[in-house]
């Protein structure tokens, strides 16, 4: 008997506990502990295996160790769940494998073209992600700091390429990347100021009108800062441009080799305008139809400074074909980027005015139903008035007289017999 | 032979961390407090260790120090009566209806165990509740084998009848 209720006793003691989270909480902080403060033997230990030479992970050590191990992860990463990532925003858990798989695709890239290419277009998916996350209102100061943070590194990091580039003389390759940089950016800078000067346009029937507005008005303090930081970044680039387009001009190597630099760029604007117009064409549904619109007239742009590129090479202008050439690159890219950040305003525009509609409707099938039950119960109540009226009529008349004389009767009966008693 | 010992103290912790924390929550009725001197109990058990110091019994050893660290902190604190330590008492760090079920559970441990004189409180503790050997809990309290064995028999008397009488009542 006691067994048992000392056995009762320690189940309730051992029932208190430490929490899941208070129990991970002190283990970190045993391991950090263990960790900076590590058993002394294991020095010694070490220095044995160092003396025994060949370790079991010696294999580590291999030269090509860390290029099988990038494409390991390449393979690895360029699975399902990386793909699933690629459209993945910031706050979302999928956003790190994003983060990761993109590290692993800047560390495969082999020259400072194809690196700084990459990073530009990082700092467009970075600015997709901003202006994505604006049109959902989702943009809080702390992811607009962490993006503007990534997007300087990707700047720094591009730049730094370009120096790469231009130490190396190829600086039509720097040029090249200097002016997606800068489509970008301008691009970008325009797009924030359509976003604050146009209110979000979710019109709707039920008073959330209020709502957008105000979420609109702090949603533009937000982007004038990010505004201004591009502006800062487009001037310096614009410079650094000017700089990179006077050394071509002056360059005497790229003076005489101007003919076959201009066929190679028309080329290469020719196929980009192309791959533009194509991307347009496959998410056209997507975009609001301004945006379509804006993007349709700067592909025609660049189709126009492509013919311009083309006659000039005819008539052997060749640098005023190697620029014509560019532009056309940077207007089918300006149209391209266009596209792909307004892609999912409109969309969830469209979803939420959608979601509303149904609320709308629900909520008024359930007043209807409401009122139809309302309108019954009163009809039901009406009804048993009208039978309870009736009946009491004729109750009071007949029937309750009839049973309640009895009883009355009954009574007197009863007190007079105790009056009989008592006597 | 670092690495073990490095698994094998987490091996302790993970087994053992919640009796440690317990044994510290029934000798100060304070979570928070119980739950820093848990932690440091591991801590410094660690310290001893890892500077080549040989412990036989990890658990017993960690019981130890949890032990002198309460000692160390309850001789501080001398000022602090029964009735504010029972006041300040218990603090939940659980939300909602879990929080009132432990609270009720926990005031009811408190009162069981408080009746019994702490000498024979903490012997009747170890053995019956947390399953340590006599030999350890002499360890834990610096006592030889058979005064901790007297204890535990006597203790366990003095348990039995408390034991009877809150249950029955409940």
């Amino acid at each position: 008997m006691f067994i048992n209720k000392l056995r009762k006793f320690k189940k309730q003691v051992h029932s208190f506990r430490l929490t899941p989270n208070e129990k991970l909480d002190m283990k970190n902080t045993l391991t950090a502990f263990m960790k900076e403060n590590p058993v002394r033997i294991e020095n010694e230990s070490r220095h044995i295996l160092a003396q025994t030479g060949q370790s079991v992970f010696s294999f580590l050590q291999h030269k090509y160790m860390f290029a099988s191990l990038i494409a390991l992860l390449v393979v690895s990463l360029t699975g399902g769940v990386s793909y699933a990532a690629q459209d993945s925003l910031p706050g979302s858990p999928l956003y790190s494998i994003k983060n990761i798989t993109e590290e692993v695709r800047a560390a495969a890239t082999l020259s400072p073209k194809a690196d700084a290419d990459w990073d530009t277009r990082r700092i467009e998916r970075r600015l997709e992600e901003a202006n994505t996350l604006a049109a959902q209102g989702k943009l809080t100061t702390s992811t607009e700091a962490q993006l503007a943070q990534k997007i300087q590194t990707h700047i720094a990091n591009a730049e730094q390429r370009i120096q790469k580039m231009e130490d190396n003389h190829k600086d039509g390759d720097a040029a090249d990347v200097v002016a997606r940089l800068q489509a970008s950016l301008a691009l970008h800078q325009q797009l924030l100021t359509s976003l604050s000067t146009t209110p979000v346009t979710t019109t709707s029937t039920l008073g959330t009108t209020a709502v957008a507005t105000s979420t609109s008005s702090t949603l533009n303090v937000k982007l004038h800062g990010t505004e201004r930081a591009l502006l800062n970044q487009l001037l310096q680039l614009n410079k650094k441009a000017e700089k990179i387009q006077e050394r071509i001009e002056n360059n005497e190597k790229v003076k005489e080799k101007l003919d076959e630099a201009a066929q190679h760029k028309i080329e290469e604007a020719t196929k980009h305008n192309a791959e533009v117009k194509k991307f347009i064409a496959e998410k056209k549904s997507g975009a609001s139809p301004e945006v379509v619109t804006a993007a349709t007239a700067k592909l025609a742009l660049s189709d126009a400074s492509l013919s311009q590129a083309q006659t000039q090479f005819g008539q052997k202008l060749y640098a005023e074909a190697f620029v014509s050439a560019g532009k056309a690159a940077l207007q089918a890219q300006e149209a391209k980027i266009l596209i792909a950040t307004n892609l999912n305003l409109p969309k969830i525009q469209q979803i939420e005015k959608g979601l509303l509609q149904e609320v709308v409707k629900e909520k008024k099938e359930e007043i209807k139903n409401i009122r139809e039950d309302i309108r019954e119960v009163i009809q039901e109540h009406r009804e048993e008035r009208k039978e309870n009226v009736s009946s009491t009529i004729q109750t009071t008349t007949s029937t309750k007289s009839n049973r309640l004389l009895p009883r009355l009767k009954a009574r007197i009966e009863v007190r007079q017999e105790h009056k009989e008693n008592k006597n | 032979m670092a690495r073990s010992l490095e698994a094998e103290f987490m091996k302790v912790y993970e087994e053992h961390s919640d009796a440690i924390f317990r044994y510290c929550y029934f000798r100060l009725y304070n979570r928070e407090k119980a739950k820093d001197m848990a932690q440091e109990a591991f801590l410094k058990a660690w310290g001893y260790l890892k500077n080549g110091n040989q412990v036989d019994n990890l658990r017993a050893f960690i019981y130890r120090v949890a032990n002198n660290l309460i000692i160390d902190h309850v001789r501080k604190k001398k000022e602090t009566s029964l009735e504010v330590m029972e006041e300040a008492g218990f603090q939940p760090s659980i939300d909602g209806e879990a929080e009132q079920a432990i609270r009720i559970d926990g005031i009811f441990l408190q009162e069981t165990l408080q009746e019994i004189e702490e000498e024979y409180r903490d012997v009747v503790y170890m053995r019956y509740i947390e399953g340590l050997q006599p030999r350890e809990i002499a360890e834990i309290l610096g006592e030889s084998v058979n005064v901790i064995s007297v204890r535990i028999h006597r203790g366990l008397k003095k348990l039995k009848i408390v034991l009877e009488k809150k249950y029955v009542h409940k």
